[in-house]
This record gives C-alpha cells, structure tokens and sequence, in this order.
C-alpha cells in the first residue's frame, strides 16, 4: 500500500491551549517546544554510554509516546483506510516539525522514507562540518514510524524499526528506515496523556515586573510555529519541534533509572546531564528568542529594567507548554526564586512513578539557573553571538548560577518552587 | 535612509541578514515591501512576517530591525529590501 496526497489537514484546529495551567496540546498528548540544540544534546546523553542501551530508551519511548498521540489523530479525523492514516501520519510529523516523511506497506512491514529531518538536518548544520558521523541519528522518527504501523495495523510493540540509511551519515538527501513485523509483540508502556495535572491553578504571589507574562503568553501562542514545505519550524534562528513532551519526560527518567540500575555510581551524573540539557536549552533557544525581532515586537516593550528581562524569559516558557512558570522574585544579579505550578515534568512523573521523597525536576533545576546566567552573566541584552565557545564559556567557568529545587509537587507541595543563586 | 546589514548563519544552515535602519517601517511601508517582494503578510499586533519562497522578513513596528531569513545566501531578496529600505526617508 502506498502513501497517497490527501488533502491538508487542518492539524492546528486540534491543538488545544489550556490557558489556566499553560499547557498544550494535540491529539490528547502534551506538546511544548524545543530546539534541536537541546534535542541532539539530549539524545546524545542517553545514546552515548556504552553500558546501557540508550537507543533503545529513544526508540522505544518515540514508539510507545507516538502511538497513543497516532491513534487519536486516526480517531479525531475518522480515518478508515490505510491510505489516510498513512497521510495523517505524515502530516502531523511534518506539522510538529520533525521533517518529511513518507510511508508504503502493508500488515507485515514497510518503510519510511525521511525526505528531510529535524534530527539529521540539526545535527548536519550543527556538527558535519568537523565530524564524519558514522551512525544513524533519527532514533524519533524509527519510533514514530514503528508506531504508525502499529497504530495502523495492530497494536503497540508489534511492529519494529531500524534505520538502514541517514543522510547525517551519508551525506545525501533522505533517510530510509524499514518496520517490520515483530515475531513476538513487545511489551511496551503506553502514554500515561496528559498526566497527573493540577486540579486547578494555584493563586502565585505576583513579583514586582513591568512584564505582563499573560499578554506574552496570547502573543506567541497566536504565532504561527508549524512545520514548512520542509516539514522543519524554522524561528527564533533555531530549529523548533513541537514534541510530545512525553517523549521528553519518558527518555530523560528512564535513563536515571538505568543509570540506577546498572552503574549507581553515575546516577547523580546523569541527573547532572539532564540539568546540563537545561543550560543547553536556555542559552540557544532563549537566547535566540531574547536576540529575535519576535521578542523586540512582543516583550521588549515591557521591559524597563535587568530583573524584567528575567520574568521575560520565564513568560516566554509558559507559553511553550511547560506549565505556569512564574518568577516569583528577582534580585538584580544575585537570586531568582521561581515557581511552577502544573511543571510537564512532574504531570508525568506523578502518573508514571506517583509521589517520591526527592525533587526531580531535573530539566527545570538546570534551566532555571540557566536563565539568569544568560542575563546576569552573558549579557543577552548586548545580543552577544551564540557560539558554542560562548557557550562553553558561560556555563562552565566559574560564578555560574545553580538552583535547588525547594518544593516538589512530585513530593507532595502543591507546586515546585527554585533558587537560583551564584556558587 | 542609511541600512546597515548583518550577515550571519543561523541554524540549520539557513542564512539571516539583519537589516538595521533609522527607524521602524510604517504600516503603509510594510505592505509596499510585501508587494515588491511578492510576499504574504501576516501581522501578530506589532509584528509582520512577510513569507515568500525563498524565506521570511520579520519585522516590528517596535524596532529599527528587521530581519531576512532564507535557505540560500545569497536570494535576490535581500538586494530588493536593502534597495528599499535606503530609499525611504527618515523621518520618524
């Protein structure tokens, strides 16, 4: 069976933004925005060590995370043949930015073909130029492609996928990857949706800012950040997906776990390379955002003086699908206390794993932190260049800003509250 | 008036070309830009995306800024704004 052009979807008219707890939607999945500076970081964190099996924690997680999103989009859009769910399938990838993608087979396997990629095209621009890479990159995208012919014809785990061919590799246009049918179903976990959300927004203490965090939220909530003839979000001068932010929670917790299991001595390690993700984030996606005529027209106006562009940033991630972050205090250069009610981490971790006796918000222990770096430290308002030397620089020498996560709602305290400090 | 022009490689070896002027283009300016360059407007309050095949111009009516971003270096986009961005007058 081959994929036929049906008519464009609509797929932004079932994103669904809830306004009061800042979270987004598409097709009963989270989604929130990320860089491929983050994405190839964080990929490469779990895939890297050789003592635990980091691609499949990437394959597996996109596989079980795509399907649930796969099958409602099937549902929502009354599809019936394999023609149309393949069609809605590549849509949505395109629509989420991860690229161009292309399916044929049938209820024994097939293949997929990447006419472009979020992952291969990032890394190529980011790396090629000093690296020859010798393995394939798109570990998302062979989970989603399994997922289609599972969501298609079976049922989750049935089918598998590997990627034969990467352009990040070859250096040609297009990547090829081939499912088939599995002997024996793999057990594998479903979405947990939406999580464990808040029951209703907590009333935060309002700071002292000139920002208004809901008017930047209406603003960019109405920008229009979808996939392009490329199947690629091209803004802020990065490389955006909308990413079922399931994906996210499901890779970063399960490889700490992993990490517990097989090596527990690099366990606080690897919590350590999630909070460093953070950084990672925060210096290339924010700092972009913070240098982009985007945030000259909508937030720059606001802003009066160092702190504004603190609760800038942090108005700017609630708009992402993170969650209702809010800079409760800010001291100019010394200290930001913030607070997020409703954070995707631990919506996910409480369905998955329930309450725990420690904080483990790691991705916003490291971004928060990380914010006021860029400002206090790496002056964003001089619009310095963001090179990896810069980067570097910022977050490795000294006088650098850290946060501790003081209230956990994944402990049982109705939201998650952070310092971040010098030292 | 005078237009001075930053070229830089952004992500996902896409090329940017910020074009620093005087003052922020009017509305009037904006939908003349969009005409030359054969290019769909959409506006988001104070900020305009013109989108065309080559890529997009991004502009405010807050900033003396406004940026180019397209796949190629070298679109004969960017000769048309500059063009039309120095023939403005400055007045504000």
């Amino acid at each position: 069976m081959q994929q036929t052009q049906l008519k464009e979807l609509n797929i932004a008219q079932n994103i669904i933004i809830d306004k009061e707890r800042k979270l987004v939607s598409l097709y009963g999945e989270p989604v929130i925005f990320h860089c491929h500076h983050y994405n190839l970081f964080l990929q490469q964190t779990i895939s890297d060590p050789p003592f635990i099996n980091g691609i499949e924690i990437l394959q597996d997680s996109s596989q079980e995370i795509n399907f649930s999103q796969l099958s409602n989009a099937f549902l929502a859009h009354d599809a019936n043949t394999v023609e149309e769910k393949f069609a809605i399938a590549s849509q949505l990838f395109k629509y989420q930015g991860f690229g161009i993608i292309e399916f044929s087979g049938d209820e024994n396997g097939g293949t997929a073909k990447l006419l472009s990629s979020h992952y291969a095209q990032g890394w190529t621009s980011k790396y090629a130029h000093q690296i020859q890479r010798a393995k394939p990159i798109d570990h998302f995208a062979v989970g989603f492609a399994a997922a289609v012919f599972d969501a298609i014809y079976a049922d989750l785990g049935h089918f598998s996928a590997i990627e034969e061919s990467c352009s990040a590799v070859t250096k040609t246009l297009g990547c090829t990857i081939q499912i088939s049918k599995a002997p024996v179903p793999r057990v594998l976990k479903p979405s947990p949706g939406m999580g464990e959300i808040t029951s209703s927004p907590i009333s935060l203490p309002r700071a002292e800012t000139n920002v208004d965090y809901e008017a930047v939220n209406e603003a960019l909530w109405g920008l229009p950040l979808a996939g392009d003839d490329d199947g690629l979000i091209r803004a802020f001068n990065v490389l955006l997906t909308h990413m079922p932010s399931n994906y996210y929670n499901r890779i970063q917790y399960r490889f700490v776990e992993e990490l517990r299991q097989v090596h527990p001595d690099l366990c606080d390690v690897g919590k350590e390379l999630i909070r460093e993700s953070g950084h990672v984030c925060v210096f290339y996606t924010f700092g972009n955002i913070m240098e982009s005529v985007e945030w000259e027209a909508v937030v720059q106006p606001m802003i009066k003086n160092d702190t504004d562009w603190i609760h800038g940033g942090f108005a700017v991630a609630s708009s992402l699908g993170w969650g209702r972050w809010e800079a409760l205090e800010v001291e100019s250069d010394k200290l930001a206390r913030v607070a997020i009610d409703g954070n995707y981490e631990t919506n996910y971790h409480l369905a998955t794993y329930g309450a725990t006796d420690k904080a483990r918000c790691f991705f916003a222990q490291g971004a928060i932190p990380a914010m006021m770096n860029i400002v206090y430290n790496g002056k964003i308002q001089e619009k310095p260049e963001l090179t990896e030397a810069f980067y570097e620089r910022l977050f490795k020498q000294g006088n650098v800003f850290h946060a501790k996560e003081l209230k956990a709602r994944e402990k049982g305290d109705p939201y998650c509250e952070f310092v971040a400090q010098r030292g | 008036m005078k237009v001075k022009m930053l070229n830089r490689r952004v992500c996902g070896d896409d090329s940017a070309t910020d074009f620093f002027i005087e003052r922020s283009l009017k509305d009037l300016e904006i939908e003349k830009l969009k005409n030359k360059l054969r290019g769909r407007l959409s506006v988001f309050g104070s900020l305009f995306y013109i989108d065309f095949d080559a890529g997009r111009l991004t502009l405010t009516s807050n900033s003396e800024r406004c940026t180019l971003r397209t796949k190629t270096n070298n679109p004969d986009e960017k000769i048309i704004i500059a063009q039309f961005l120095s023939d403005l007058e400055i007045v504000k």
